[in-house]
């Protein structure tokens, strides 16, 4: 057993626990979204992020991954924390902003605007499929492709490939792909997502734009604006044509 | 395979090592000019690791290419002392004079762009390295000649 | 020698004879020749190849030796070849130069001074390596080294005692004992980071295991930096010495050196060395007869630059993909197929057998408390003595740039100097005083780093600056982790976004905010220190973005969708260069005339006297000569005179409202023209008998004639400008009128007032001021001069006044008196060639002491000659008298020119109107509003003196904004990118024209047709040399996305041809 100090309490944790499972066993619940219980942890996304260490010697660390030492002084909710965590959101739903964990995220942490331009990936490169394929289902027929922003998760040369054994596995753990939202219906209207966001449109018009037409209004440059295209700028990802 | 044989003889030549899949990589494309699909699915049957991670690292560094690529391999240096002194309008003049974007191949297969940062030669910047021969001072006036000079190789 | 010794005692007997052989050796012929990569890369191959025929022709092949060494630091005067025993110091040596430095040099012991160093403060040329400036302040303990070893051969360094830390180690130290000499030495790491090498060691050392490694990282990926590439070329074997005590002291057997592979011939180096080094028997088992084994593997890297991170290393020897692994666990507890591994530097490495062999003492006896030693620097940019340096830590900035450096080419001024590559910051000038070491670079926000150091001046962007280094990291980023992926791809779109023209007030918190997370959060060293350049440039150089967003201006003219045209974004009054060069090279030259007019209501007069600020940032002037911007300017207006072309101007008062402008000069008269315009009625009211302000009362007929400046001013009448002459503000009629009868008022009465200069006796007869000297000439009054006239000043003033003289009848001799040197020396560079083409003596590096009468008149000015000192906070050198250098310079007439006129602002009320101590006017910068509604004041009266341009432009904006004040709108400016109104086919020249063409020369009156009288010296371009030159334009505004996007077709022609 070993002694940490957990947001200023004196506790004791089992040997070989990450800062993360000390946490969770009291009960103080730190955000996630690439970690999962039954794969290795991978330490990628970034928001399990806690203090450690004292004064000048404070560092951020993943929780996920940091083991546990004796006389270890962590925080987990420090205001710096927060914020941070809040920004990370906010550029995980820049990049995936149709992924419902993430939407719930940011409600949960009151993330109300993002301050990037929208891209509707499907994918926030968490790694859990392809740690789902490799380890879980033995297979190892996805992986990590390309480097920095070129990054992405496929087969070998883009092309089927021969070890797939299409278990399904990736897209029941994936938490960008699974779980589309599924707001009101009404085409061209908003989903159930954005009710958490706020309208970046509103800053610069009478009316939210998601209604109007040209809509993604949220999207488009100034320089897109001034053209007034018919096209939507970005995507109408909400449209289902 | 004509290709499967000297891929063979690379990989005998590193014992067959999975620690050494990147010299092994980097003496295929040494041979072939790049890296041929059937190559690193070999690659990946004899070290007897996953396809995906064979892949994964040959896409991740830099200078391997997963395309053919052409007889001159013309790389411009826009480290940050040959950027200082313009690099990025020598990349421009060669993109202008051949046709292509970095990454791509003339289609007469005879030039390939690409960019580097630093070569180690800040002193002579802004740099340009084809092949083996590095051209120093490079100014936008000197690469059409310099370009004419291998296209002028050619004809003979 | 491939017999493998299996006794160090034998090993350092033999050891021993190789040194005494090369110490008797050491008096003999030798020739160095530098040729590392960068010396190959300018032929010192063919050098090398040209010697030895030469030696072989005249049978000294056996006598005289070349050694081939790597890099010796001076990297941009290779090839360097250095004649020993006399150390004679060659530069820029080629093949045909080889013999005759056979024949005359070697044979006949002469000196060939053409391949000598020119030291450009003195001009001397320098014979020794040791007198050469750069190396002085150096410290040159291990590239020195590279000058006496041939890198391929052992016995060159082992005679140059290496090997013997080794031995040493193997027979008298412990493990332990190593690492605690290289702790006492206070050995910091060199790649980066600066962690203790000692402690490092020590960690590795007591981890659990038995099979421990070492690293040697090669992977130099900071772009800038190639002191590595010097070391492992030069001297690979002191590395690896390094390398076997290291692993000696750890436990280690087995080390890789991990190279980057943009380095060839650093690999094949270190192959030979390595294979030297197993037939000596210092490799292998059982190591010169111990139980010490090691093996060294070469691994080369394949193009990322984050395998220079330890854990990426790690990952890519163990042949994945280089992404880097959370810490803990450590490399040095778990490395390499998780045992215990150190990695070091190149340079840490190299350091290791001299601190063994020299003692630790001797090794911290140079730098400072906390960073002991040297460190080698690559000093690389804006600089004029570009190479790799060596210098003890401590030495300042300053130091490193002005004196071992040279300064800033070309004259431009000093920036910033950005340290530690990808991963360090931009320091601005106010910190060159720094020290150069580890706590006090990280204080300012940068790092130390590998050693790159890269100078930038005043056309290095520093928002460009920030964009690049993290579309580097962006390139290079692994992309595990979300905030550096993310993050830095979301400082770049901020980043494009402000480069673009259309960033936002909020940008700068949004990228201090993102930066912080990027910086705190990532997960490696890359991501940690990714945003470093962009937040030390925010917080020096906030300012420079401030323009980019609220101004939409880049001042060093770089970022090209704000600027466009360089010329055309410098210009104060942007006139269309781009445009009206374009329309001369296709021969519209009456289009041209009517783009240039749009914005110029004086074009005759800019073709002539502007001093063309659009000439200096011109991106041919780069790399060759800037086009002949104003020359083409006159063409076209002369053109415009001879044909007859008038501006078209429509003389219509449309409105009620009236304006009187004070003053009939640059300023005013544009102010003027454009409220005309606009339908405004216009008065101007000038106290001189002539109008033109400055135009006409200053400058002399031979620079302006007064034709000219009429013909314009005339044009401006027309336009519906009405002007009064004799009509002075404050006697002839009071301000407070003025405010009664017009509607708003532009006040433009420049600065005319002059103090004096400070020396005695200035009050004599026969001393004149400038100013006054040339208005009387202009106003066409008498001017007395006598045969002898001196003329004290460097500036445009001094210089007309000058030629002016010199054209008087009786003035037979003049003499400009100027305390610096020509380069120096702020007048038109054109103005001062003519002044010596027409024989005016320029006394340079000399100032005046005292004014010498004799009967109540000039007879003398007592001077003392200047030399140049150290630099200055301007980054000029100050010019310090040189004691005992008096003399006297016999005139009879001295001009002198005040320093700083001031303005006269008697007309005004104190106590309603701002103003400032120098006199001048205070207004609001952007709308030149003074604090008293509807008066507003632009020119000199405003800023002091200034430029004729920079006049013309207040003018212009206020005009703007007397007309929003009159229309009840807000006194706002807009600001937009710069953009041409119109786009000109470009016209295409081939190879061989480009290559030809250069600037032509501006065809002059000849001397003997300019003696005592002003007719006008400059003659104009003619049609053929103002075609071609106007055609040599590169055309920036094609540069553009809507400049590309113009001639499209173009564009695809080509694509479709390859």
């Amino acid at each position: 057993m070993l002694k940490i100090k957990l947001n200023g309490l004196e506790v004791q944790v089992e040997e070989g626990w990450t800062i993360l499972e000390a946490a969770e066993f009291y009960g103080i619940e730190i955000p996630t979204l690439c970690h999962h219980e039954g794969l290795s942890d991978y330490g990628a996304c970034r928001l399990c992020i806690v203090e450690i260490g004292e004064g000048e010697n404070t560092k951020f660390v993943t929780s996920c991954t940091y083991p546990a030492e004796e006389g270890l002084v962590v925080r987990t909710h420090s205001k710096k924390i927060i914020n941070y965590r809040k920004l990370i959101i906010e550029l995980m739903l820049a990049r995936c902003h149709t992924s419902k964990t993430i939407q719930d995220l940011a409600s949960k942490y009151n993330v109300t605007k993002v301050r990037f331009k929208l891209k509707s990936d499907d994918c926030i490169l968490c790694g859990l499929c392809t740690r789902m394929c490799e380890e879980q289902m033995d297979a190892r027929a996805i992986g990590f492709v390309n480097r920095g922003k070129e990054r992405k998760i496929t087969t070998p040369f883009d092309i089927k490939s021969d070890v797939c054994r299409t278990c399904g596995a990736c897209m029941y753990i994936c938490p960008a792909c699974e779980l589309r939202c599924q707001g009101p219906e009404p085409p061209g209207a908003v989903c159930g997502a954005c009710l958490n966001i706020e309208y970046p449109c509103l800053d610069l018009y009478e009316d939210v734009h998601c209604y109007m037409d040209p809509c993604a209004a949220c999207l488009l440059t100034e320089s897109e604006k001034n053209k007034n295209t018919n096209n939507n700028g970005g995507k109408n990802v909400f449209n289902k044509d | 395979m004509e290709s499967s044989m000297s891929v063979d003889s690379i990989l005998n030549k590193w014992n067959n090592e999975a620690d050494s899949l990147i010299s092994i990589l980097l003496d295929i494309q040494s041979e072939y000019n790049y890296l041929p699909k059937e190559a690193l699915i070999t690659v990946a049957e004899i070290l007897n690791i996953p396809l995906i991670q064979v892949y994964s690292a040959a896409t991740f560094y830099k200078v391997f290419s997963l395309k053919p690529r052409g007889k001159h391999i013309i790389n411009v240096c826009i480290g940050t002392a040959c950027h200082v002194r313009g690099g990025e309008r020598i990349v421009d003049e060669v993109k202008k004079k051949l046709g292509i974007d970095v990454g791509e191949t003339t289609r007469d297969k005879l030039f390939t762009l690409e960019t580097v940062r630093c070569l180690g030669c800040c002193a002579l910047g802004p740099v340009v390295l084809i092949d083996n021969t590095y051209y120093s001072h490079v100014t936008q006036k000197m690469v059409g000649a310099i370009l004419n000079e291998y296209k002028k190789g050619e004809n003979k | 020698m491939s017999m493998k010794i299996s006794d160090i005692c034998e090993f350092e007997s033999l050891c021993g004879k190789i040194r005494k052989s090369k110490k008797d050796k050491s008096d003999e012929l030798c020739l160095i020749v530098s040729s590392g990569t960068c010396g190959q890369a300018k032929g010192s191959l063919a050098v090398i190849t040209a010697l030895h025929e030469s030696l072989k022709k005249h049978n000294l092949e056996q006598e005289v030796d070349i050694r081939v060494t790597g890099c010796h630091g001076f990297c941009q005067v290779e090839p360097i070849v250095i004649i020993n025993p006399e150390n004679i110091f060659y530069q820029n040596v080629k093949p045909e130069d080889a013999e005759e430095i056979v024949s005359e040099t070697v044979i006949n012991k002469k000196v060939i001074n053409r391949l000598l160093y020119i030291d450009p403060r003195t001009g001397k040329r320098i014979k020794h390596e040791k007198d050469i400036p750069f190396y002085q302040k150096q410290l040159r303990t291990h590239l020195a080294s590279n000058a006496l070893i041939d890198p391929t051969v052992i016995e060159d360094y082992i005679g140059n005692n290496g090997y013997s830390a080794l031995c040493k180690v193997l027979k008298t130290k412990k493990p332990e004992e190593v690492i605690n000499e290289i702790k006492k030495s206070g050995l910091r790491g060199r790649g980066g980071a600066g962690f203790p090498t000692g402690l490092k060691w020590e960690f590795c050392r007591k981890a659990k295991g038995d099979v421990k490694y070492i690293v040697c990282n090669a992977d130099e990926g900071d772009p800038g930096a190639y002191m590595n590439r010097s070391l492992l070329e030069g001297n690979p074997h002191s590395v690896l010495e390094g390398m076997l005590i290291g692993a000696f002291a750890i436990g280690a057997s087995e080390g890789f050196i991990y190279v980057r592979h943009e380095y060839p011939l650093a690999v094949k180096n270190v192959k030979i060395a390595l294979t030297q080094m197993k037939e000596y028997g210092l490799l292998g088992k059982g190591i010169l007869g111990t139980n010490f084994d090691f093996a060294i593997e070469v691994i080369k890297g394949a193009g990322a630059f984050v395998c220079g991170e330890e854990t990426a290393l790690i990952a890519s020897i163990e042949g994945k993909k280089g992404e880097p692994r959370q810490r803990p666990p450590f490399p040095a507890q778990e490395g390499i197929w998780k045992k215990p591994t150190n990695i070091n530097n190149v340079e840490t490495w190299a350091n290791i057998p001299l601190i063994i062999s020299e003692g630790a003492d001797w090794f911290s006896r140079v730098g400072t408390e906390r960073s002991k030693g040297t460190k080698i620097f690559s000093l690389v940019g804006k600089i004029n003595n570009t190479g790799l340096v060596e210098v003890p830590m401590g030495i300042t900035l300053r130091e490193m740039v002005y004196d071992i450096g040279g300064g800033i080419p070309d004259g431009k001024k000093f920036k910033a100097v950005q340290t530690g590559g990808p991963s360090g910051g931009c320091i601005p000038k106010e910190f060159l005083d720094t020290p150069v070491d580890y706590e006090s670079l990280k204080a300012l926000g940068s790092i130390m780093g590998s050693g790159g150091m890269v100078v930038m001046d005043e056309d290095t962007c520093m928002v460009d600056t920030a964009k690049y280094f993290l579309e580097f990291l962006q390139d290079e980023s692994c992309g595990k982790c979300l905030t550096c992926r993310e993050g830095i791809e979301r400082l770049l779109e901020i980043l494009n976004r402000i480069a673009g023209g259309t960033g936002k007030e909020e940008d700068i918190e949004l990228l201090k905010e993102l930066g912080e997370l990027v910086k705190d959060i990532s997960m490696c060293g890359l991501g940690q220190t990714a945003p470093n350049p962009l937040l030390s440039t925010i917080r020096y150089f906030k300012d420079e973005y401030e323009q980019h967003i609220k101004y939409k201006r880049c001042p060093a003219s770089v970022c090209k969708e704000i600027v466009s045209s360089p010329c055309q974004h410098t210009c104060p009054i942007g006139t269309e260069a781009p445009v009206y060069i374009s329309l001369i090279a296709r021969g519209r030259f009456e289009e041209a005339f009517d783009i240039i007019v749009k914005d110029n209501p004086l074009p005759s007069v800019c073709a002539r006297v502007c001093h063309h600020p659009c000439e200096f940032k011109c991106q041919s002037g780069k790399f060759g000569d800037p086009i002949s911007i104003r020359s083409l300017k006159r063409f076209a207006t002369d053109y415009a005179f001879k044909t007859g072309k008038k501006h078209v101007i429509k003389n219509k008062k449309t409105k009620k409202e009236k304006i009187a402008v004070i003053g009939s000069g640059p300023a005013g008269l544009t102010a003027g023209y454009y409220l005309a315009g606009k339908g405004y009625g216009v008065t101007v009211l000038e106290s001189l008998s002539l109008p033109g302000g400055a135009l006409a009362a200053y400058i002399p007929g031979y620079r302006l004639p007064k034709d000219i400046l009429n013909a314009d001013i005339e044009n401006i009448r027309n336009a519906g400008v009405e002007i009064k002459t004799n009509v002075t503000v404050g006697k002839d009629i009071l301000f407070n009128e003025l405010r009664d009868k017009y509607d708003a008022i532009f006040i433009a009465t420049g600065a005319h007032e002059s103090l004096k200069l400070g020396i005695p006796n200035e009050n004599t007869a026969g001393v004149l001021h400038a100013m006054d000297f040339l208005k009387n000439i202009n106003l066409g009054k008498e001017v007395k001069i006598g045969k002898r006239v001196g003329v004290i000043g460097g500036g445009n003033a001094a210089v007309d006044a000058a030629r002016a003289a010199n054209r008087i009848k009786g003035c037979e001799k003049v003499f400009v008196i100027y305390r610096r040197t020509i380069n120096e020396m702020p007048a038109i560079k054109e103005e001062v060639e003519a002044a010596i083409e027409e024989k005016i003596e320029m006394q340079l590096l000399t100032a005046p002491v005292k004014i010498l009468t004799k009967n109540g008149k000039v007879a003398g000015v007592e001077c003392i000659k200047m030399k140049l000192g150290e630099m200055d906070e301007s980054g000029r050198k100050r010019p310090i008298p040189i004691k005992g250098s008096e003399f006297v310079i016999e005139i009879d007439s001295l001009i002198v020119v005040a320093i700083g006129e001031q303005p006269d602002v008697s007309f005004l009320d104190r106590s309603k109107f701002e103003i400032s101590k120098r006199n001048t006017i205070v207004v609001n910068p952007e709308t030149f509003a003074t604090n008293v509604p509807g008066v507003f004041a632009g020119g000199d009266v405003v800023k002091g003196p200034n430029t004729v341009i920079e006049a013309m432009s207040s003018g212009k904006i206020a005009a703007e904004m007397i007309d929003k004040y009159l229309q009840g709108k807000p006194l706002v400016r807009e600001y937009k990118v710069t953009r041409p109104s119109m786009y000109v086919e470009p016209v295409e020249l081939t190879e061989e024209e480009v290559a030809e063409a250069r600037r032509p020369v501006m065809p002059r009156l000849p001397l003997s047709a300019r003696i005592n009288n002003f007719n006008e010296v400059e003659l104009g371009l003619g049609e053929k040399d103002a075609i071609r030159e106007a055609s040599r334009c590169v055309r920036c505004d094609l540069e553009t996305e809507d400049g590309k996007k113009q001639f499209k077709e173009e564009v695809e022609n080509v694509k479709n041809k390859t």
